[in-house]
């Protein structure tokens, strides 16, 4: 579970990128992070794993523990897959989740049994003794959304997760959100695909210039708003500065 | 309207190429002028070196009526440094530059993007030229008295004189480049040819370190006859380097013109043919280096490969994996490391011979009668003077470039991962460390106890630099680049590694000043200098350790 209460960030004096902004991610839930580009998506991701600090005044707890005040025990509770998969790109992909596995020291026979399940998975089995360098983007995409995946963590944190995912792959980590979810964890991902986030999410948060401007069920955000609309134009709709 | 189309991406590839110089924000004013001045400080420095180096050799050649040899030699070097550059500029400015990426599918034809790219590499050159040919040629002028001739015949033959040998690099790199796969070893390349240029300039430094000293001026000038006799041969080969020297040294402004304009035409020519060839084969070997192409392949084997290591372990490899797999942090992070102490232990071996061998004695005789303090501090100063020279810690966060962010969402302390960051730089700095030992070893034969105060006074110095280096680079870490080259050259922070270098040095000679002026017990001496340096490195740490959310803040 993720609960944010009253957290803002100020990059620049005077303008806010997330504005207070408060909520919460229940256990066993699949929540979709939506907004324009700019809105203040990342920017909340990134206060979630402790990468950037809020300004002054709220707090953030993953189950239970502050990122804030006790951020080691919070950051063992969640995986985060960041936006940019381009990371340590002269490592071999086996290197990179050893050293993962490493870092969440996971045994060796629970990593080797990981690593395999989910590299096969996601078909990246055979290319992981190559530098990450000589992988696609889709392949990196992959190969880091193993890294997070391999400690099986509570809390699933993923910023445009299906960004250069080839259809299968794409089905795939639907899937895996749903079977996690299943499991009674919680997932957050940002996206920009409306799609995605309709037939996937149970819940979905809309944030526009740092202000969450409406969270719930894609049902309930039809009956608040346009019953026949679809969630495009529902989006369009309140995310439009000028209606 | 094509010539147009040149120049504007000639400018765009140049301005790709410099733009860390031209980059302007907020503070990046500062920071350009800053890089300006350095520039033109070392092109300076540079370019006072080629002059007096050049001065000399006239000199000595003029003695016996012979200084025409100097232009012969001096174009012969120029044209083989040009093929030097011209094989690491052509490979990278053709192949490896990612703007090839964007170019390629814009309607351009090969030549259009062949003869731009030549132009980049000719403005680089052309630098170079500034550097090294302007100076030696004009003084050169001076000390014959030559006349106003001599001076245009020059100035054009600077201008024509580096096309010819980048022309020849880039056809037979593009007939290479069209059906080797280099570009599959990209890294491997990149590494095997920068250090074997780094070792030829420790080669060239070295010989010219190890005679100079006993010759006297008419040995010189018969040695660079000697070369002269070498240049012959080899001019027979290079066809623009006799008209070169015919149109610059000619009396007469019609053999001048003759002479020069043979030059020229064989530069046409060489063009016409770049071109021609460029324009069939250019683009097979770049499509195939820009396309990642089918990764390979291999298979896991064994049960090894999923060993446990403890984070600690794990961490630190993951750095000099980094490390030395990238082949521009290796050759400016770890290779100096090694081949510095390595060039110091060269330089002293060569001066072991003949004459220097006495000098050598000599240096034995006074080290026994030395205080043995003294030779610990000044061995203890070679070492953090080596030191001066990794650059691991200084740019142990802005390596990581946009991957940095891990450090702040991974559930190990900022604390514990400053540590991990830092102890590749501190066993880099035991490495150069133990090179300096075995120098020492062979060549002064100091008492082996000696190596113990020494060792222990470097390491806890190579801690402490490292510690205050990685605070540098964590206040202002560089992570947006697109080039490594931004990290561990354009990069100001750079200069604190030197400052921290210089500041060990002069408390290093303020100990042993003040042991001296108080005769104060040589193990005393010692014990307070350990002392106060472990609790410089607790007040460190713990500084760190208190401070570390905020000290990592800027990192995101």
């Amino acid at each position: 579970m993720i609960k944010i209460e009253n957290i803002s960030k100020s990059y620049v004096k005077g303008k806010k990128s997330v504005d207070n902004l408060s909520l919460e991610i229940k256990d066993g839930e699949i929540f979709g992070f939506l907004g324009p580009n700019g809105a203040g998506k990342s920017t909340t991701l990134k206060m979630i794993t402790g990468i950037l600090n809020p300004d002054s005044g709220g707090n953030i707890w993953v189950d239970g523990k502050s990122i804030l005040t006790e951020p080691l025990e919070a950051k063992k509770r969640f995986g985060f897959v960041p936006d940019n998969p381009d990371m340590f790109l002269k490592l071999r992909g086996i290197e990179y989740l050893n050293f993962l596995a490493d870092i969440y020291e996971l045994s060796s026979a629970d990593r080797k049994n990981r690593i395999e399940e989910l590299t096969k998975k996601f078909e990246i089995y055979d290319v992981l003794q190559n530098q990450m360098q000589s992988y696609s983007h889709g392949m990196r995409q992959k190969i880091v959304i193993c890294g997070v995946l391999l400690n099986n963590p509570q809390n699933w944190l993923l910023d445009e997760p299906m960004t250069g995912l080839d259809p299968k792959s794409s089905f795939d980590l639907k899937e895996m959100m749903r079977v996690h979810a299943k499991e009674g964890k919680s997932v957050l991902f940002s996206t920009h695909v409306l799609e995605v986030a309709e037939k996937l999410c149970d819940r979905i948060g809309i944030i526009n210039k740092g202000k969450l401007i409406f969270v719930g069920s894609y049902t309930e955000m039809k009956e608040k708003f346009k019953e026949n609309a679809s969630l495009e134009e529902l989006f369009l709709e309140l995310t439009d500065e000028d209606k | 309207m094509k010539i147009n189309k040149i120049f504007s991406l000639t400018k765009v590839f140049l301005k790709n190429s410099f733009k860390s110089i031209g980059r302007n924000n907020a503070d990046g004013e500062k920071k350009r002028i800053g890089l300006i001045l350095l520039y033109i400080f070392s092109f300076a420095y540079l370019a006072a070196i080629m002059g007096f180096m050049s001065y000399g050799m006239i000199q000595s050649l003029a003695l016996i009526g012979q200084e025409q040899v100097f232009l012969n030699l001096f174009f012969l070097g120029l044209g083989l440094l040009f093929v030097f550059q011209s094989v690491f500029s052509c490979i990278n400015v053709f192949y490896f530059s990612k703007d090839v990426e964007m170019v390629l599918p814009l309607p351009l034809k090969p030549y259009e993007i062949i003869l731009s790219k030549l132009n980049t590499i000719l403005v680089t050159e052309y630098i170079t030229e500034i550097i090294f040919g302007f100076l030696p040629l004009m003084i050169y002028g001076i000390v014959t008295s030559a006349g106003f001739l001599y001076y245009i015949m020059s100035i054009i033959a600077l201008i024509v004189f580096p096309i010819l040998p980048l022309l020849l690099v880039s056809v037979i790199i593009m007939i290479i480049m069209s059906f080797a796969k280099i570009t599959k070893y990209k890294d491997k390349f990149q590494m095997i040819v920068g250090t074997i240029s780094i070792l030829l300039i420790i080669a060239i430094q070295f010989l010219a370190f190890g005679n100079t000293e006993e010759l006297t001026e008419a040995q010189i000038a018969e040695k660079l006859i000697q070369t002269n006799g070498m240049v012959d041969l080899i001019g027979d080969y290079v066809i623009t380097l006799k008209p070169i020297i015919q149109a610059i040294t000619a009396e007469n402004i019609v053999i001048a013109i003759i002479e020069i304009g043979k030059v020229i035409l064989f530069t046409i020519i060489g063009y016409a043919i770049t071109l021609l060839i460029g324009q069939k084969i250019y683009l097979k070997g770049a499509i195939g280096s820009s396309a990642g192409g089918s990764t390979k392949k291999k298979k896991i084997d064994g049960q090894k490969i999923y060993c446990k290591h403890i984070v600690a372990v794990s961490y630190v490899k993951k750095e000099f994996k980094i490390l030395t797999r990238n082949p521009v942090f290796f050759m400016q992070c770890v290779l100096p490391a090694i081949l510095m102490p390595v060039l110091f232990l060269a330089i002293a071996l060569a001066g072991g011979n003949g004459a220097s061998n006495e000098a050598m004695l000599s240096v034995k005789e006074i080290i026994k009668g030395v205080n043995p303090v003294i030779i610990i501090f000044i061995i203890t100063g070679i070492t953090q003077f080596l030191g001066m020279m990794i650059y691991v810690a200084t740019t142990a966060i802005s390596r990581d470039g946009q991957s940095a962010e891990f450090i702040k969402y991974i559930p190990v302390s900022f604390h514990k991962q400053f540590i991990y960051k830092i102890i590749p730089n501190i066993i880099l700095n035991i490495i150069s460390m133990l090179i300096v030992f075995i120098l020492v070893g062979i060549i002064l034969q100091i008492n082996v106890y000696l190596y113990i105060p020494i060792f222990i006074i470097g390491f806890l110095f190579a801690v402490i630099r490292s510690y205050l280096e990685l605070l540098v680079d964590l206040r202002k870490p560089k992570l947006q680049w697109d080039t490594e080259y931004a990290v561990v050259k354009q990069n100001m922070n750079l200069i604190w590694t030197m400052i921290y270098g210089m500041l060990a040095i002069g408390l290093i000679i303020a100990t042993a000043v003040i042991g001296e002026v108080f005769k104060i017990d040589a193990r005393i001496t010692i014990s307070g200098l350990i002392l106060a340096l472990c609790i410089a490195f607790y007040f460190l740490d713990y500084y760190v350790e208190k401070k570390q959310e905020i000290l990592f803040e800027k990192i995101y």
